[in-house]
């Protein structure tokens, strides 16, 4: 079905090969994994079969040749091969084109030209399953991670192509939504579809794949078959810097109470309140520590005209890393753009028993965001240190902070030019330097391969410095289990059963432009 | 699930409305047409059941009106002439989006697409003004999340803007230009993998089809002009 | 700027068709995008402080430039740059812009598409000029002034402000006042070409995206 012959491909503005002499034969209904370190290969891979390399990457060099289902994917247009060739990416989120289930599962039908009955038989007939757990006018932007995931793989595959391609499908996926995965791939598996995966996550895939394929460096390095991969040891795979199973995990939760606050997920083990407890944990920092805990009191926060956020009282400790859950929609966001005083709200934010204002909030406030991009100024990394100083307290050097975190190779290029878990050293730095005593995460795992996962977790650590406060907004249960010390869960306020379940969003307006 | 909305508007005339409104109300002599096209805007939200924008829109044109027209003969005064004088070049703006906010409220980009398509213009322009509308909320959102990074960064603020207007601008732009980029490779990836702009003679779900609401709002339109046209209110 | 694929098999240049391909279309829309959200974010610093109102459409035209030449260096063949002003025209048409200014950006596009196209499509200079042509987008508000005058003047807008006004206005509103404002218009575009040209070097191309 998919037959690679010496395939090496190198990006134009890459000094080494991303893939090196690939030769790889899949057969028709065959699952096939694809797995290996971070820039391995694994995706580039993917968008050979695909032909978005060299359709839409179009700068570069590749060489050897790719057939898939008879077509040469060099010489046939991006649509022929999309008729054979479903592709699920790594963000469900970012990949959809429309804001409802229907029309998701129709876009691809629409654009090949099916005919208007079928295609609504058709949706009819995925969108069924999806529309009783979601409703019918569920917006997709507001769909839980696991949900989202089920709709782009149905959207993938809905115009019957013959081979589906997934990329990390499991990433920022919770325990329980990946299980829900390994059906989905089960059910297609059954009907016969050739499937290829690119994961670090394998075991949920145990009983699914017919042959697991490590790459390094962009060669293949390894084939196991799915009796080999079977007997091969977790330890094994951890040496290839491949991860297990994912288990769920459960914190101890801080001191928390409102509408917004799930005290289903966090009333298992009631944190004890009042100062007393805080001077205990307090004392592993310093004297004044404790009194450095950052405080909501009465914070509540519409937006659009609908409560988003209501929580009475909330306690963050000071040194300690706050990993701040709940389902998408509940708030999580609106809480951290409050902290930092980017939000308007009801109420009040206390550090050490001092209301802070908002402006003050954001001079103390540092955010390392999902897309480490967009905060990213200067065109050399040095320069961005050194504009973090500038703007802050200033006292520890540029230099010594960037080799502190293994930064200092880099200091003369350009920040958009590093990797994603380099930029967010970066912007952790560049905190560092400013002197930034309240330091957001918002999903640091999403955009890097998860072998970072530790390093991302020591750094979150660091952060929480004796007079810090950190907090980590997360699905990620690896990444909480590893950096983070306490939670709070938030779900959708439901001040006196007015609060719409979750999931459906207003049905009209101008809102829905918003993001 | 897969039924048009009753009662509502076939895209083509939606995308029309916008089109006759707009260069009615911006014409030189467009003023008269501005009552017209606000009780337009606001009974399109009545219909979609968008209370909110029904609201908005309707305390919007009072409100220019009010500081338009009747503040200046309350209080002639060179403030209020030139408060007057934004409000009457403020109204035609607010008239203008009312309409477009139905538009933009009720049509996907994929609805856009096939109403385009069979209003027979041509495949790029569509398609390209299909993605555009997908692409509007992405890019609006990257630019206010690179205005907040600057906030916290300390980094906005009029004050840097006059001194260094060039390196302000480059610190907005630089990183808005590069975080929409990445934002949009993997849903430009994806939409491709799925056959956008493909050339294959694209087909719709539910087809774009005139009811008996298109007349209805052709008629409401031509007596809303032909009344704006003889009353002259504004003018 | 961007590297020819230099392997025997690369099928880069036999995807290089010069009818309008679906990538180019996704290119035009994202660009096109970000170019009216660009101007419209820097209008509305405008509305915030009054003071840097005279500022804003030389900054516009500059910033819009950044994006401008960005876009340009992933056009490579006719027909991109012309949909480009093609579409910015259809907007601000729905933004309040006469038909007729409309038309001109319109205009505008397929020159800056012919200017790039002489200069092979990979010339900086070609991109430069290309740019300052299609910065008078920026001027095609006043365009109806020149046709007609007297319409421009007879809508309750101005006839509001009194007559002496209107005169003041109409007088310093001269053809060659109005040239004058063109000329600033291109200069500006041309100064915001080269700083876009100077961007792309110092920022985009070392991060690998031009």
């Amino acid at each position: 079905m998919i037959r690679l012959k010496g395939v090496s491909w190198t990006y134009a503005h890459a000094s080494q090969p991303s893939l090196r002499g690939v030769d790889l034969h899949i057969r028709p209904g065959e699952v096939v994994a694809l797995c290996g370190a971070s820039g391995c290969g694994k995706s580039t891979l993917l968008r050979v079969m695909n032909g978005l390399i060299p359709h839409f990457h179009i700068d570069g060099a590749l060489t050897g040749t790719v057939e898939v289902d008879g077509l040469d994917t060099t010489r046939a247009e991006l649509d022929e091969l999309g008729l054979v060739i479903g592709a699920v990416l790594q963000h469900p989120r970012r990949q959809f084109f429309t804001d409802s289930v229907p029309e998701e599962l129709a876009f691809a039908m629409e654009n090949f030209g099916f005919p208007p009955a079928e295609i609504r038989a058709r949706v009819a007939d995925l969108g069924g399953p999806l529309a009783a757990v979601v409703g019918p006018r569920a917006r997709l932007r507001q769909l839980s991670g696991g949900l989202q995931q089920q709709v782009a793989i149905a959207a993938a595959t809905a115009h019957r192509p013959r081979v589906l391609l997934l990329d990390e499908p499991s990433s920022n996926l919770s325990a329980d939504a990946v299980r829900r995965l390994a059906g989905t791939v089960a059910s297609l598996r059954e009907a016969g579809l050739t499937m290829v995966l690119a994961e670090h996550r394998l075991r949920y895939l145990r009983d699914l794949v017919d042959r697991v394929v490590v790459l390094r460096d962009g060669a293949i390095d390894v084939e196991w078959s799915g009796a080999q991969f079977r007997a091969v040891s977790d330890a094994a795979l951890e040496r290839l810097g491949l991860r297990g199973e994912v288990r769920p995990v459960a914190l101890a939760p801080i001191t928390a109470v409102g509408a917004s606050v799930d005290a289903g997920a966090d009333a298992r083990e009631p944190a004890p309140a009042g100062d007393a407890a805080f001077a205990v944990t307090g004392g592993a920092a310093s004297g004044d520590a404790g009194g450095a805990d950052l405080e909501l009191v009465g914070v509540r926060c519409r937006l659009g005209g609908r409560l988003v956020l209501d929580v009475e009282r909330a306690r963050f400790e000071a040194g300690r890393v706050t990993a701040v859950r709940g389902p998408n929609g509940a708030g999580k966001t609106t809480l951290a753009r409050i902290v930092a005083g980017l939000q308007r709200c009801a109420g009040q934010v206390r550090r050490g028993g001092r209301v802070l204002g908002r402006r003050q909030r954001q001079r103390l406030t540092a955010v390392v965001m999902q897309d480490v991009q967009r905060q990213l100024f200067a065109d050399t990394v040095e320069g961005e240190i050194e504009l973090a100083g500038a703007r802050g307290p200033a006292g520890s050097d540029a230099r010594s902070v960037l080799a502190a975190l293994d930064l200092l190779d880099l200091a003369e290029r350009h920040p958009l030019s590093l990797s994603g878990g380099q930029q967010q050293r970066l912007v952790v730095a560049a905190a560092r330097v400013a002197g930034r005593r309240i330091v957001i995460f918002d999903e640091p795992s999403s955009g890097v391969d998860r072998r970072h996962l530790r390093s991302i977790a020591d750094q979150i650590r660091q952060a929480a410095a004796p007079a810090n406060t950190v907090l980590l907004i997360s699905h990620d249960d690896d990444l909480i289990a590893l950096a983070a010390d306490r939670q709070l869960t938030l779900g959708p306020p439901r001040p006196g059963g007015i609060g719409r379940p979750d999931g459906i969003g207003r049905p009209d307006g101008i809102g829905r432009q918003n993001r | 699930m897969a039924a048009p909305a009753r009662g509502r508007l076939d895209p083509r005339s939606r995308i029309l409305l916008v089109v006759i409104v707009s260069l009615a109300v911006m014409s030189p002599d467009g003023l008269r047409f501005v009552p017209a096209a606000l009780a337009l805007g606001t009974a399109l939200a009545l219909t979609d059941r968008a209370w909110r924008r029904a609201g908005a829109l309707a305390a919007a044109g009072a409100a220019m009106f009010a500081g338009g027209w009747l503040t200046p003969l309350w209080w002639p005064h060179p403030i209020t002439a030139v408060i007057a004088l934004a409000c009457q070049f403020t109204i035609r703006f607010v008239a203008t989006v009312g309409v477009a906010a139905h538009l933009i409220a009720t049509t996907s980009p994929t609805a856009l697409s096939a109403g385009l398509r069979a209003a027979h213009a041509p495949r790029p322009i569509a398609v390209t003004l299909a993605v555009m509308l997908r692409f509007f909320p992405v890019v609006a959102g990257e630019a206010a999340a690179v205005a907040d990074a600057m906030r916290l960064g300390g980094l906005a603020g009029a004050g840097g803007l006059a001194r260094h207007p060039i390196r302000a601008l480059e610190r907005f732009a630089v990183p808005m230009i590069a975080a929409s980029l990445r934002a949009s490779e993997d849903l430009s990836a994806s939409a491709l993998v799925r056959g956008l702009g493909s050339r294959r003679r694209p087909s719709a779900m539910i087809p774009p089809r005139f009811t008996w609401a298109d007349p209805a709002a052709g008629l409401a339109l031509a007596a809303l002009a032909a009344l704006s046209w003889w009353a002259r209110p504004l003018a | 700027m961007s590297a020819n694929p230099q392997g025997d098999q690369t099928a880069s240049a036999a995807a290089r068709p010069s009818r309008l391909s679906a990538r180019d279309l996704l290119s035009v829309a994202i660009f096109a995008v970000i170019f009216l959200v660009v101007v419209w974010a820097i209008s509305m610093l405008g509305v915030i402080s009054p003071l840097v109102w005279l500022m804003v459409t030389p900054l516009q035209i500059i910033a819009a430039a950044i994006a401008f030449m960005l876009f340009l260096t992933r056009v490579r063949h006719l027909g991109v740059i012309s949909l480009f002003g093609l579409v910015i025209a259809l907007f601000f048409l729905l933004a309040g812009n006469s038909l007729l200014s409309s038309a001109v950006i319109a205009a505008m596009g397929v020159v800056a598409d012919l200017i790039c196209r002489a200069g092979g499509y990979h010339s900086k200079w070609a991109s430069i000029w290309a740019y300052t042509v299609f910065s008078l987008a920026f001027f095609s508000p006043f365009l109806p002034l020149f046709i007609d005058r007297e319409g421009y003047f007879a809508t309750a807008t101005w006839e509001s402000m009194g007559q002496e006004y209107i005169d003041a206005t109409n007088k310093l509103l001269t053809g060659p006042v109005l040239c004058g404002l063109a000329v600033a218009i291109a200069a500006s575009g041309f100064v915001g070409a080269l700083i876009g040209s100077a961007t792309l070097r110092k920022h985009f191309v070392r991060a690998g995206l031009a």
